[in-house]
């Protein structure tokens, strides 16, 4: 497919790489290990989190119960669609469509704010009732003891996932500037393949994080 | 240099927007499983919570599994590598999980002892008398035996 | 790329000067030789305190250390040996010079990301050098809950640190995996790659799957300490049990990070100063990488006597036997290399064998150490001490090195002085062994670790103990002495001046910038000194 001529520079394959597919090759592989590291980061907590509701299954619940599922829901929307819109880029940026890549890029960048406002308002929700880890905590009408070790765990996962939803956003609109920077090709589209990878990876932890959050117990 | 050869697979348009329409199913389901109320089937020699919850995990993990293959594209890759990580993952998680539940859900089998509660200090005010733990003054213990640790409440 | 070729025949000492190129480079050399100079720094720094609490112990009373500071200086040799040392050692300094010299490679698939690495090494570094002044951290190296959940400044500054040094572990671990996948020269298959390298990558897998399990334990002990959030602390009902769960999740295969290069550089040496191929050389690479599988299902065998379950406990033991097998199956392959070789005791070869024997100790003990029933009795005593430095000092130090002697001349261009190389490596042996294996035997007999004061019958062991060390360290340091004034008078180095057949040595030493003047083709295996067979 020739690519549309918009004047801007091709990108060159670094000095140390023979060829453009070993220099993709080596950034996806790259990128997969960086993501298989995350993974296990975000593993263990999802292991800190099943051994506490193994070990306190009605605290888990009752800390659960005070999860509004709507909020939650909203956000898998936000989500998801924006794992559509960078996926769409992608197939753009394979054809060299830049237009299309920052359409859909910019879309991402609202639904992932989108995400991070809902997100700030169930933050505010906890901070209003007093639900909040250990020191802070200063909720009402709770009956097991072991139920603020729930939001202790609820902050931290939602928190860590809230923080890389803002890296990608960074790196979203680092591959907003690449966008103006270098022509993509059918051989050169690494950066928004790999911002598509990274984000995928918000919305694979996401997928757990909702139902085990919100929606058990 | 080789722009003739196109690194990769390319995901066809119409998988990324199918998988996302399951996935917004999915989630769909998900969430009308939780919301239902299987307290009302009457159902008393199985604990329907658990399978519930059970069930739920299962939907977010074909999810999961749809997200991976699909929106990452592991199902297109030419070589094998990148699934390879990718399922190292999940081999190392379940590692971790079943291990550190043969720990914390079996302590105290020989020694009943292990099964003591450890005082603690909850910032939780507990108002009914249903939870047993007794609350005392605080621990002021960073000596304490991490030996008798909180048993599984069951 | 033809505008690089008058530079490319530059040796990478000499392709620009100044300490700015330095600090800027993305050449894995240099990066390698910056390293090499940092951990040597804090390999004397950690060696410092060790002796320090060494000499306190020469009398069961109070010599010269408060118990406070005794404590205080135990965290640190373990914090600076483990999260500046050993863990970091081999990989980043040897192997990012050697690695993509001997897989023929211009350089590591992503040469910033390297220089990234270097960075947030020195920055955890400078965090954890910051510790010592901000307060007294004793909470040991494993930085178990609830003893690191005081709100200690210096401990949150040490968490910190070894949260970063960690992420530099994991880029290291990620670009030697992609390079190794994807820059390999013509004719260089994954078999004919030599064992450093296959050593490496199982390092890598470990790097990369276990590393972020300590961040997040980290990051948990850190909001643990200022939000009080209740997982793992005791005091909010949370369970300590799980952050050892977390934490040698971690640390267990850690242990294998820190062995299996030097497993690596052991191999290499054995084979160049044997004149031989490397007896079963695809037993001793798929053992690399079976330790690195099975390090990941033992880690609960560091919690037998901290109130783990009874049935966790005797899946632990029953599955810590396992790593014993891939284990011996490199010391009889090694020992199989060495049978009818034609034996050259240089320096490198010299440290090669001590490796040899002490492994074999360090794992022998060991396998003692996983028999449940034995390890209650020692648990906690010096016994455990004396095992795991036989494997972290006595193997992986001692395999470094001997790689540092090995290879400097490749990556300096200059020869050391063989007899006095010979002499200390000699020295070191001594006292290494007088130092550790007394241990054991203190250990066994019930003198637990860690303690400040003693009972009067032992004494005489730590007395031992520390002469041995005080031997040990004249050793390393003529060692050091002996590399160091190499750089200024030493002669010239050849390009090959061991005879052996892995690329880097097909190269000049130093190596041009992009290591080859021609991109090399591979015809025959690493060792393949019987007349080119193949």
């Amino acid at each position: 497919m020739a690519t549309a001529s918009t004047g801007l520079p091709e990108h060159h394959v670094a000095h140390h790489f023979d060829s453009a597919d070993q220099e993709f090759d080596s950034a996806k592989t790259g990128m997969w290990l960086f993501l298989a590291s995350e993974i296990m980061m975000f593993g263990a907590l999802f292991v800190g989190a099943l051994v506490f509701l193994t070990l306190h299954p009605a605290a888990f619940r009752e800390g659960s119960h005070h999860l509004d599922w709507r909020m939650g829901a909203i956000n898998t929307f936000f989500l998801l669609t924006s794992g559509l819109t960078m996926g769409l880029a992608v197939i753009a940026a394979q054809a060299g469509q830049q237009a299309k890549v920052r359409l859909n890029i910019i879309i991402s960048l609202f639904l992932a704010s989108g995400f991070l406002v809902v997100k700030s308002m169930e933050y505010a929700v906890k901070i209003h009732h007093g639900t909040l880890p250990g020191r802070l905590w200063h909720g009402e009408g709770f009956h097991d003891p072991f139920a603020h070790i729930f939001f202790g765990l609820y902050f931290v996962m939602t928190g860590l996932h809230a923080l890389h939803v803002l890296i990608g956003m960074s790196l979203m609109i680092f591959a907003l500037i690449r966008s103006r920077k270098v022509q993509f090709t059918r051989s050169y589209f690494t950066p928004v393949e790999m911002v598509a990878l990274y984000w995928a990876l918000v919305d694979l932890v996401w997928v757990f994080l909702f139902p085990l959050l919100y929606l058990i117990g | 240099m080789s722009n003739h050869e196109y690194p990769g697979h390319a995901i066809p348009k119409s998988t990324i927007v199918g998988s996302y329409f399951a996935l917004l199913f999915l989630a769909a389901v998900m969430i009308g499983l939780s919301r239902l109320d299987v307290d009302r089937f009457g159902i008393d020699w199985m604990d329907l919570h658990a399978f519930k919850s059970v069930l739920i995990m299962s939907v977010a993990l074909v999810m999961g599994i749809i997200v991976s293959m699909f929106l990452m594209g592991l199902r297109y890759e030419s070589k094998l590598l990148n699934l390879t990580i990718f399922l190292s993952n999940f081999v190392f998680l379940l590692i971790f999980v079943l291990f550190t539940w043969t720990d914390t859900s079996f302590r105290g089998e020989v020694d009943p002892s292990f099964n003591q509660k450890i005082n603690f200090t909850s910032p939780i005010k507990v108002e009914e008398e249903s939870a047993t733990p007794e609350k005392a003054p605080a621990p002021a213990a960073p000596q304490a035996a991490p030996a008798a640790e909180a048993a599984p409440a069951k | 790329m033809i505008a690089h070729v008058h530079h490319e025949n530059i040796n990478y000492l000499k392709a620009s000067k100044g300490l700015k190129n330095w600090l800027i480079t993305v050449d894995h050399k240099r990066i390698g030789m910056m390293y090499l100079a940092s951990i040597l720094f804090f390999f004397i720094a950690g060696g410092t305190f060790a002796g320090l609490f060494r000499f306190e112990l020469w009398s069961p009373l109070k010599n010269f250390l408060t118990p406070d500071q005794y404590n205080q200086f135990f965290t640190l040799h373990g914090v600076i040996m483990v999260f500046l040392v050993v863990v970091p050692g081999i990989p980043a300094a040897l192997g990012n010079f050697i690695l993509p010299i001997q897989i023929g490679a211009k350089d590591l698939a992503f040469p910033k990301l390297n220089l990234t690495s270097l960075y947030l090494y020195w920055i955890g570094a400078a965090i954890a050098l910051y510790s010592i002044v901000a307060g007294h951290a004793d909470q040991g190296w494993t930085m178990y809950a609830p003893y690191s959940l005081s709100r200690n400044p210096a401990v949150l500054y040490m968490m910190i640190a070894a949260f970063i040094l960690g992420f530099s572990s994991i880029l290291t671990g990620l670009n030697f995996i992609v390079t190794m996948h994807n820059m390999r020269a013509p004719g260089m298959t994954w078999y004919r790659m030599p064992l450093f390298l296959w050593a490496m990558y199982a390092t890598g897998i470990m790097q990369i799957f276990a590393t972020p399990v300590l961040a997040i334990t980290l990051i948990l002990l850190l909001l643990e300490n200022f939000f009080g959030i209740g997982i793992f602390d005791p005091a909010l009902g949370g369970d300590p049990l799980l952050m050892q769960h977390f934490f040698w999740f971690y640390s267990h295969p850690a242990v294998y990070i820190i062995v299996v290069p030097g497993f690596g550089i052991a191999s290499e040496i054995i084979a160049a100063f044997s004149k031989k191929d490397i007896f079963g050389y695809r037993f001793v690479a798929y053992s690399s990488v079976a330790i690195a599988i099975i390090g990941f299902v033992v880690w609960g065998h560091h919690m037998f006597v901290a109130g783990q379950s009874e049935l966790a406990d005797s899946i632990f033991s029953f599955l810590t036997f396992f790593t014993a097998v891939p284990s011996a199956i490199k010391v009889f392959n090694w020992t199989a290399t060495l049978y009818k070789g034609s034996i050259d005791l240089k320096t490198p070869m010299l440290y090669a064998l001590q490796f040899l024997f002490n492994f074999t100790i360090g794992g022998l003990t060991g396998i003692i150490l996983a028999i449940l029933s034995v390890d209650i009795h020692l648990h906690d005593t010096y016994f455990v001490v004396s095992h795991f430095h036989y494997v972290a000092m006595g193997s992986t130090m001692i395999a470094f090195i001997g790689g540092i002697h090995y290879w400097w001349p490749k990556m300096t261009g200059k020869m050391y002085n063989e007899k006095v190389g010979q002499i200390a490596a000699v020295l070191v042996f001594i006292g290494f062994n007088t130092t550790f294996f007394i241990q054991l035997i203190m250990g066994s007999q019930g003198s637990p670790r860690r303690y400040y004061h003693y009972q009067d019958q032992f004494q005489i062991h730590h007395q031992v103990s520390t002469i041995g060390f005080v031997i040990l360290a004249t050793g390393l340091f003529m060692a050091l002495f002996n590399l160091i004034a190499s750089f200024f008078n030493g002669s010239v180095a050849p390009a090959n001046p061991w005879g052996a057949k892995t690329l880097e040595w097909q190269t000049d030493s130093p190596p041009p910038l992009y290591n080859f003047k021609e991109t090399p083709v591979v015809t025959h295996g690493p060792y393949a000194f019987e007349t080119e067979k193949a």
